[in-house]
């Protein structure tokens, strides 16, 4: 812990190493979230460039090391909204939804990229709560901060995005199966 | 299907190379970032020698210390005299003779003419 604050100091002061290893402490986190928020490999990369770029730019703002978290889950979700925004609509797939007891007979690996493409379907919102809540396991108070909104908001976002993802792989799953 | 919390938490990580790749465009924008900052610096104080250089030319060419002094502003000139306007003072005149004479004490005058008869003397009262 000692070596990554001290990292955060050499970093500072223009040390291009010490910057890498940050880097290297939070590009899962980053490039994480915003494979999750977009579901393109492509657009996942451009956002974790960009986000690390701010980061290089904005790192006199930070006295600790524990500071960089946060920040840089804010800063991936406001990238990922500004990049999504301009290329990625999702539009749900035109089917009548199927009963939500219906077994399914795909594999789980199947499951898992179904999953993975209905989490583009879901609102903008909704989507960033359901990552981060679910996925990278924040607390809600913490995923409220990031998105700006309430804990009782990002609870509701949770459990709508929850139950429309339910129906969205029931549709995707019909539609391919 | 129900999307548990396992299942979202096992959703497919990003590619290795992703990560190489991604650190490898921001070193690479940051070490060109800086390129073209320390150029700038760089052409901000070729500049500034320039600038320098021209004015120690200036102040130490032979004679510099001769030179007059710069003029930056001329007193204004006498106005021509075709230029003023004569007015006739006669109405300003004309007007404080009549305050005058309005603020003078009144004086009768009194003409005297005598005839050839003593004993008749015409008076004649102007007011």
């Amino acid at each position: 812990m000692e070596a990554s604050a001290d990292a955060l100091a050499r970093a500072r002061r223009g040390d291009e190493a010490a910057f890498e290893e940050l880097m290297r402490m939070h590009e899962r986190q980053v490039l994480r979230t915003a494979l999750r928020l977009l579901g393109r490999v492509e657009d996942a990369e451009d956002v974790a460039q960009e986000v690390f770029l701010r980061l290089y730019r904005n790192l006199c703002g930070f006295q600790a090391l524990a500071e960089i978290r946060p920040w840089l889950y804010r800063v991936t979700f406001n990238v990922c909204c500004d990049l999504g925004r301009r290329r990625f609509v999702a539009e749900l797939p035109d089917e009548v939804a199927v009963e939500q007891t219906q077994e399914s007979d795909v594999s789980l690996e199947q499951r898992r990229g179904l999953l993975a493409e209905a989490l583009a379907y879901l609102p903008e919102k909704e989507r960033a709560a359901v990552v981060l809540r679910e996925i990278e396991g924040l607390d809600t108070a913490q995923v409220a901060e990031i998105l700006g909104s309430t804990p009782v908001t990002v609870r509701t976002q949770v459990s709508t995005g929850r139950a429309r993802l339910r129906e969205i792989v029931a549709r995707l799953e019909r539609r391919k199966g | 299907m129900m999307p548990d919390d396992f299942s979202l938490r096992d959703l497919s990580e990003p590619p290795e190379a992703s990560y190489e790749a991604v650190r490898r465009r921001v070193m690479g924008e940051i070490r060109r970032q800086k390129r073209v900052r320390n150029a700038m610096r760089m052409l901000a104080v070729a500049a500034a020698c320039v600038v320098l250089a021209v004015a120690g030319l200036l102040v130490l060419r032979p004679g510099a210390g001769a030179v007059a002094p710069p003029i930056l502003a001329r007193a204004p000139g006498a106005p021509e005299l075709a230029s003023i306007v004569h007015r006739a003072p006669a109405q300003r005149r004309r007007t404080l003779s009549l305050m005058a004479h309005a603020h003078a004490p009144k004086q009768e005058l009194v003409v005297r003419m005598q005839t050839d008869d003593p004993s008749v003397v015409i008076i004649w009262m102007v007011d």
